[in-house]
């Protein structure tokens, strides 16, 4: 089964073991992740209180990036 | 008759103009039942000078002065458990961001620290597409325009590069800017 996903900018620098643990466990699953192109920052806990719009609409671009994605 | 309905109507509509901010996060929390589960879920209450619950309280009862004195709102993490509990469903984690907009809105001084930290990582992310840590904190550090505190950081900025979590180019993937989304976002927040 393949699913898509994406990590996220903390999964890439400072939460970095929790991108390798959540890699393993889904092969163990015998699930396959697909990291979506060129993904965006969902905006963490610093959008929502800079813009509530904003934090729905971050978030809005990957889903809409794994739409339009064929896989 | 109709007259008098008209009148009494009229002096309920406004007897005090309300605090126009505020009313959405009225709404919001309106009917708490002041049991205290998001206190009790809260991993920063410890930390707080009011608790949750009596935040909601203060919320409906209009005490602005006390409100934006407190730094409960400030210390909201976004962890969602007190969403996720709220016996009533309410949208708790949403009213303390909505909080943390009106304070930053208004460029209250008392909340000037975590209103330049959100807007220096969003600065980044508008850049980048993602948050840099690096350019994050180096913005932070400029707006905050207090030389001791890069040094303040510097002991977790050696830690974290020893182990490999911090590079100066993280995330590098991420390019073009979302200049487009985020004029958008301003563009729509500007006509109600």
């Amino acid at each position: 089964m393949k699913y898509f996903y994406y990590p996220g900018c903390s999964l890439e620098g400072t939460a970095l073991e929790y991108n390798l643990s959540t890699q393993a466990f889904m092969a163990a699953l015998g699930a396959d992740l697909l990291e979506i192109e060129d993904w965006t920052c969902c905006g963490a806990t610093a959008a929502e209180p800079t813009s509530r719009l904003l934090s729905l609409a971050l978030p809005a671009i990957n889903l809409a990036i794994a739409e339009k994605t064929n896989a | 008759m109709n007259q008098v309905e008209i009148n009494e109507s009229n002096r309920d509509a406004a007897p005090h103009p309300l605090p126009d901010p505020l009313a959405p996060i009225q709404d919001m929390v309106r009917s708490c039942i002041q049991c205290g589960t998001c206190t009790g879920s809260c991993p920063n209450a410890f930390a707080m000078d009011h608790t949750p619950r009596q935040l909601w309280r203060m919320v409906l009862m209009e005490k602005m002065d006390e409100i934006f004195q407190s730094k409960t709102f400030a210390l909201c993490s976004s962890c969602y458990y007190c969403t996720l509990r709220c016996p009533r469903g309410l949208p708790l984690t949403e009213a303390m961001a909505a909080l943390k907009q009106i304070a930053a809105r208004q460029g209250l001084s008392r909340y000037k620290q975590s209103t330049l930290f959100y807007k220096s990582f969003m600065e980044s992310v508008r850049r980048h597409g993602r948050v840099r840590e690096m350019e994050f904190m180096t913005l932070y550090f400029a707006a905050m325009k207090n030389p001791i505190l890069p040094l303040r950081f510097t002991p977790l900025g050696i830690k974290l590069m020893r182990k490999g979590k911090v590079s100066v180019q993280i995330p590098s993937k991420g390019h073009g800017t979302l200049n487009t989304i985020f004029k958008k976002v301003e563009e729509l927040e500007a006509t109600p």
